[in-house]
């Protein structure tokens, strides 16, 4: 299978796992998969992600998502930035789960990004870029954005939302907010 | 059946803290246990000196994924090495796939995230004094006295716990 094709399709299973919300932002969408490169060798074998200004970021990904190839309707962009599952794209998600739904590491991988959609959705923008610039420093090219989030006050701002929300552990915020 | 995710700090209770290995290995023995481990927890438990090829006998390791990365950003270096977010993403694929699984983690931290984040997971999770008080009354692996040696054993050692728990947990045994 064409790697533009594999993308499309991790695009696809991405979203139809939580198929009537859509993913908040293209840096959402990035990061996520970002995430899941980490955890499973083959996604990382086929999504390169390189330095960035805004973290770990994959130029094919950014293509891929707004100019598919084999799935062309499957999922849209809104002008607000959110990324959509269609109903054509529920259908090519429905196909591919009958196709690989009996494998036990396909059924894992399908938790993965449920996890992940689940935890990763619910944060703003600078949650997520500031959790991505602490935890994945090598990834990051310093930018008048990273500078912004990491400076104390607006750091020990979102460490504290983050918290109230209940999304970081007591122990991260610490280590956030006194690093 | 029930399959057992727990993060590092339950081994490394009876392997380093109390030193009584024969007791893990009775835990790991029992028939309706199935004990899950990934990729993190099984590299912290492989510089214990005296598991004396316990782990490889009776843990199933699960390594296809590198489960604890998809939670790294929430947690902090500690929590990570100690296997909390590999714990914590193994209990959430179980939970996924409808088995039975006991989840045991024991810092107040990655517990409190469980508790906001999958209440569903913090249902079953138990921590590892929680964890033998059941082994003794729901499973009976354990004579009372046994039970309530191991858990003397580690009152007095540096497992952090509060004495307080133990010690109602041994008057809950004694009955």
């Amino acid at each position: 299978m064409d790697e533009v094709e594999v993308i499309e399709k991790y695009i696809i299973l991405l979203l139809g796992v939580k198929y009537k919300e859509p993913i908040p932002s293209s840096i959402h969408l990035q990061k996520e998969l970002f995430v899941l490169s980490q955890a499973n060798e083959k996604v990382g074998n086929v999504l390169k992600f390189m330095k960035h200004y805004f973290g770990p970021y994959s130029a094919e990904l950014k293509d891929v998502s707004e100019n598919p190839i084999y799935f062309d309707d499957a999922f849209i962009k809104e002008s607000n930035n959110k990324i959509y599952l269609t109903s054509k794209g529920k259908e090519i998600f429905n196909e591919i789960i009958n196709e690989m739904g009996e494998s036990e590491k396909f059924k894992e991988f399908l938790s993965l990004l449920k996890m992940v959609r689940e935890l990763y959705d619910k944060l703003t923008t600078d949650e997520l870029l500031l959790l991505i610039y602490i935890t994945y420093d090598d990834y990051t090219l310093k930018s008048s954005r990273s500078k912004e989030l990491l400076k104390t006050n607006k750091r020990n701002k979102i460490a504290k939302n983050l918290l109230r929300k209940g999304v970081i552990t007591e122990k991260k915020y610490k280590e956030l907010v006194y690093k | 059946m029930h399959n057992i995710i727990s993060d590092s700090s339950f081994y490394i209770c009876f392997l380093g803290d109390i030193n009584e290995p024969d007791t893990l290995e009775k835990i790991l023995r029992f028939d309706s246990f199935t004990f899950i481990i990934g990729s993190v927890i099984e590299k912290e438990l492989n510089v214990q000196k005296n598991s004396n090829g316990l782990l490889d006998k009776f843990l199933n390791q699960f390594d296809y994924y590198e489960y604890g990365e998809i939670i790294k950003p929430f947690f902090s270096l500690h929590e990570i090495q100690k296997g909390e977010t590999e714990t914590i993403v193994i209990s959430y694929i179980m939970e996924n796939k409808k088995t039975n699984y006991i989840t045991i983690i024991d810092d107040k931290s990655p517990r409190e995230y469980v508790r906001k984040n999958f209440p569903k997971i913090f249902d079953n999770l138990t921590g590892t004094i929680g964890f033998l008080e059941k082994c003794y009354l729901k499973w009976a692996i354990f004579k009372k006295r046994e039970c309530i040696n191991t858990l003397e054993l580690i009152n007095q050692s540096k497992f952090r716990i509060g004495e307080e728990i133990i010690n109602e947990v041994i008057y809950r045994i004694k009955g």
